[in-house]
Formats: C-alpha cells, structure tokens, sequence
C-alpha cells in the first residue's frame, strides 16, 4: 500500500517537474533546432520543431561576420571584470563588516541595504550624466563600474552572511598564526568560503554579460558593443533572419550555461548556506 | 617562555558590562596557570586580552619586560588552542601545523622537519595527509595542540581546550596535555570550568566570579583554606558543606542540634575579630562528616538520607537536617539506604568559619 503512494507521489513530481521543465526549456530549444535549420524552413507554413535537414550554415555566417567575434570579447572582458572586481571588492567589504569593529558600521549595512531599493530604470539617467562627466561614455570601463554598482551589493551581502556562519575562532587562530587582516582573508576566508564565492562570481558575470538596458545607453561605437546589443543590430529593418539570430542566442549562452554547469555544484550550496545563518 | 604580568587589567564592554574588574596577577616563567570559575566570570576574556584579540579597556598586559597592550595578535608571540578547535578546514594536518611557520617565512625543509617532530610527540603522524573533517574530536584537538606546539611560543594559553570531549576522552587528554607542559617546560595559561582539572593539572589556580579574582594560590592551598564560600562551594567534589551557625560568647560554634567548643588558636581569632556573638558561615569538607565518634569529632548531627551516589570507591550521600543540607563521602561497604535516619560528627579539626554577610574566610 505505502509502496504504491509512493509510486503515485513520485510519478506526480515527476510529470509536474517535466511541465515546468518543458515549458522553461522550450524557448530554448526552439532556438536551437532553428538555428541548425536551413533558411527556407525556418518559416514554414506547417512549422515543426526538428529540422528537416540539419546545418551548421547560420554559424558560418555568423562567425563570417567581421564584428561578431569583438562582441563576444567584449562581452567577456566586462563580464570577466565586473565578476572579479565584484569578488575582490565585495570579500573585502564583507570581512570588514563582519569581523572588524569600526563607528558607523550598522548604518553601512543599513545604506547597502538600501540601494536596493531603486528600480534600474530609474538610475540611467543619473549614471549616464555621471559617465559624461568623467569622459566615460563609450568605454567598456563606463559598463564595469555600473554593473559593479549593482553586483556589489548583493555580493557584499551573499558574503557577510556567509561570513557570519563560519566561527570567529577561525579568524582568530588565523591573527595569532601570523596572518595580517589581508592574509587572514585570502589564505583562511575567501577559502572556505568557496560556495558563496562561487555564487557571487556566477551572479556578477551573468550580470555582466546578458545586461542590455546600460550597454544600450552608454555604448555608441560598434566596436565597444557587448553581445547583448550585438544581438540587436541581427535584427534588421525590414528583414529578419531567424536562422542567424537564433545561432547568436545560441553562442551568447553558452559560455554562462558552461561556466554554470562547471561550477553549480558549489553555486547551490553557497545559495542555501549563505541564506540560513547556522 | 617568559614571565607574564597582569595589572589592573579591566575590560568593559560596550553596553557597559564590566567582564573583567582591576585583575593584578602575575604568572612566572614556565608555570601552568589554571584559571578557573562558572561561565561568564571572565577567564576567557582575561585570556584573549592577553592573546590581544580583546582590547583593553584600561591596566596593562607585559609578556616579559614588554608592555604588549598594542602589539597585535601575531607580534605577541602567543599561541592559543580553542575550545572548538578551531583549525582550517580547507588544509590537512600538515598545512594546519604548517601554516604559522609559512607565515613565518621559514623554509620548507625546516618546516618539514618541525612539522614531522611536532606529529610525533603528539602521536597523529599517520594523520597528516587528512582533512580535519577526517578526524575524531580527540585528534583533531591533538592537531590544535600541535598547532600551538610547533611555534614554540613564550606563551600556550589553553581556552577549554577539553570541554568538547568526552568524559574519557577528557581524562586522557588532560594527562597527556601535563605531560606535554613537563616536556616543553612552557608557561601555560588555561581556563576551564571544571574545578576537577584545575585541581589535577594547575601549578597555580586563580579562581575567578563576576570578572573579579577571587583567590590564587596551589590547588592544596585553595582546598584547605578558602578564602570565601564562593571558592569553598566552587571548589572540590562534591563541595563544601556550609551550615550557618552561631558563636556565642563562650565561643562555642552553635548549631541547631548540637554545639562544639573552638580550639584555643581559633578562639584567639574569634575574640580578637569581633565575631563572638555572631552568625557566621561554618564550612566543613565532606570528607571531615563521618557516620561514627571518634576522638576528634563532635556531634551528633541526624538527619535523612535524600540521595546516595554511587562512584564505586566511595559513595556521596546527601542528608537533609534541621540545620541545612549536608553531604558525606562514606565507605562503598556502609549499610545505608534512602530515607535511613543517620547521625553524624564533625572532625572539628577540620573546620572553616566564614562571615555570613561578605562570605570572608575568618578561620
């Protein structure tokens, strides 16, 4: 009888699991199986999942295309920047706050908090004059510094309640055995803070790399677009070719869904630790 | 090794609790000082003041002729093993033992060799290669003591190194701890709670309540003449019988069911303090209540057997008088049983008077 419910139990989990599955994959895999189609059938007047005849033609001209390459390298290189950027920071904040005692510490959690609080939208106008002012516009360095500005503080705080689950003794042990605040942090912290690093890594790089709204706004040169935007100019006026696009979706993905299965293991501990102080 | 000394140490927090209060103490090279009191009495804080990772609020802290108030932790020259260990978790035991002497700057062939020496006198060589999440908390807390070991420090401080440990393990590991401060001819700081291994292993004891020193001196001394009912009750197993009891003016100390004259050298003191007359605190350890007169005893006390525990060498039995609650250690082989009606005597010799409102030892 118990084994039976369970059967029941299991086979209803699975269903619902396979619903949700399907209906997150499914734009995904429709851009898969387009891109490996043959112009003609991409629109068809029956349209079908699977391709009738497979190809890798839309990647050939992708990769034909003279600035597509730079979009990948200069998505990568913002991405790469504001991730490791936002872990250098962010660890160095969060030890502090954590571990050092020093006046006005309760109102920098509180402001940290805070800037949470303001839809993106709202801070474009601002953070463009901003970049104006400090000759900024155009430069990738103008894109690292707002995605930084928010990664950091989520990241400050994934890390400090991270921080705070492990034992004070540790660092303590860590002074005594000779290490400076700095030493303590990088040889004894940041290493058994493995899952949460791993988490604010992936958080900021994918930040950085699928972000539109500011890489639209602060870039005007084609050289110093992102993939993000480089999507965009796929899209003609009048014309679309599917195919294409579909295969730039493809490539734009899968550095962040490789780099996300190499380390996803560490990336769901970090999010359920970090979330529970112990 | 170096001598230490602590001079009006105080250490108030923020919300203005004041842990440690005017603590004067010194603790001479190569000593094993045993600092010993309930939770919160503030050994520990004492303790990380002296490791620096406490600041002090005002006194001074010299390790040698040095004052070392703001030196930081690792320019002290102090190592310290934690109640939980505390080691890395992402090294194994050799990297744990290792790490200070990298931090050092020493070279990798000298720190082979100290790390080989340190893991064989604690007995975990086999250990090395493991990740401390591999050990039991019995090796893992050897690797701490390794830890400490292998800098060779002028001074160990030990902050209940044993209390995550079982009983057995506790036992052993006290011993062996000894027998390491006889090997290292160190000085050692360690707190605990348990007055039992303050008793087995201080050279010196001090015992501490409410941040402040209550007594210091050896285990033998705080034993036989405390100098208040706290350190009378906090200290031995089971702890000091205290009665009150009235000194009249023929100087007999009076109880409910019986009397006993001083001796002459306790009268002296008795008169010359003022106390006659008086109620005060009568102290006597259990093993100076016996079921039998002798020629030295005085009683008797009867009362009710509440509680009998059995520790196999000896039995604890607690009775329950008129004049207050009293415990005796009698022999495993004695006839008694819960609820018997028994008599006691006082080896009067024995005794201890402590004044009923500020707990000061008189005699």
């Amino acid at each position: 009888m118990k084994n039976k419910s369970g059967f029941w139990n299991k086979a209803i989990r699975l269903l619902l699991l396979m619903i949700i599955t399907y209906i997150l994959l499914f734009p995904m895999t429709v851009a898969l199986f387009t891109s490996l189609k043959p112009p003609g059938e991409v629109i068809t007047a029956t349209p079908s999942l699977l391709p009738h005849n497979f190809t890798l033609q839309n990647y050939r001209v992708l990769f034909s295309l003279r600035e597509f390459p730079r979009y990948l390298w200069n998505s990568l290189l913002v991405s790469c920047y504001t991730a490791l950027i936002s872990i250098l920071v962010s660890s160095l904040a969060a030890y502090a706050l954590v571990w050092m005692n020093f006046t006005g510490k309760r109102t920098i959690v509180k402001a940290i908090f805070f800037t949470y609080m303001f839809p993106q939208i709202l801070l474009v106008l601002p953070l463009f004059l901003m970049c104006y002012e400090l000759n900024l516009i155009d430069t990738k360095m103008a894109l690292v510094l707002t995605y930084l500005s928010f990664s950091l503080p989520f990241c400050v705080w994934m890390l400090k309640s991270f921080f705070e689950s492990i034992p004070e003794e540790l660092v303590e042990a860590a002074m005594l055995d000779g290490c400076t605040y700095l030493q303590c942090l990088f040889k004894v912290v940041l290493p058994v803070s493995i899952p949460a690093v791993t988490a604010v890594l992936v958080f900021s790089f994918v930040l950085g790399w699928s972000e539109y709204l500011f890489a639209n706004t602060l870039i005007i040169s084609d050289t110093n677009r992102t993939i993000a935007i480089g999507l965009q100019t796929l899209i003609g006026y009048y014309r679309v070719d599917y195919g294409l696009l579909t295969a730039a979706s493809v490539v734009m993905t899968l550095p962040v869904l490789l780099f996300f299965v190499s380390v996803q293991k560490y990336f769901i501990e970090g999010l359920v630790i970090g979330s529970v102080k112990e | 090794m170096a001598k230490l000394l602590l001079e009006n140490l105080t250490k108030v927090y923020d919300n203005k609790v004041a842990a440690v209060k005017d603590v004067n103490l010194s603790i001479e090279d190569k000593e094993f000082l045993v600092m010993v009191g309930p939770s919160g009495c503030g050994k520990s804080t004492i303790l990380r003041m002296i490791a620096g990772l406490e600041e002090v609020t005002s006194g001074n802290i010299f390790i040698g002729e040095t004052r070392v108030n703001d030196i930081p932790p690792k320019d002290r020259d102090i190592a310290m093993v934690f109640q939980n260990y505390a080691l890395y978790p992402h090294m194994s035991v050799y990297n744990n033992l290792a790490f200070s002497l990298k931090m050092k700057g020493i070279d990798k062939e000298e720190i082979k060799r100290r790390v080989f020496d340190t893991a064989k006198i604690l007995e975990i060589e086999e250990l090395l290669k493991r990740k401390p999440k591999q050990l039991s908390g019995g090796q893992k807390q050897r690797v701490a003591l390794g830890r400490a070991i292998i800098r060779d420090p002028k001074v160990f401080l030990l902050d209940e190194p044993l209390s995550n440990l079982d009983a057995k393990l506790r036992v052993q590991l006290r011993a062996e701890i000894y027998r390491l401060y006889k090997r290292l001819n160190t000085t050692i700081i360690y707190v605990t709670h348990d007055q039992t291994e303050a008793m087995t292993m201080g050279s010196k004891i001090v015992v501490l309540k409410d941040g402040v020193i209550q007594q210091v001196g050896t285990p033998q001394n705080i034993y036989k003449k405390p100098l208040n009912t706290f350190v009378a009750g906090f200290i031995g197993t089971p702890p000091m019988n205290l009665l009150e009891a009235e000194i009249n003016d023929e100087l007999s100390v009076r109880f409910q069911q019986f009397y006993f004259t001083l001796e002459e050298k306790h009268k002296e003191v008795i008169r010359s303090s003022g106390y006659a007359g008086k109620k005060v605190i009568f102290g006597i350890r259990a093993e100076e209540i016996t079921t039998s007169q002798s020629e030295c005893s005085m009683g008797p006390v009867t009362g009710e057997v509440e509680v009998i525990e059995n520790l196999g060498s000896e039995l604890n039995v607690y009775i329950n008088t008129i004049d207050g609650d009293l415990v005796t250690k009698v022999h495993p082989g004695t006839e008694i049983r819960i609820e018997d009606q028994i008599k006691l005597y006082f080896n009067t010799g024995q005794i201890h008077l402590f004044d009923k409102d500020n707990g000061k030892r008189i005699i």
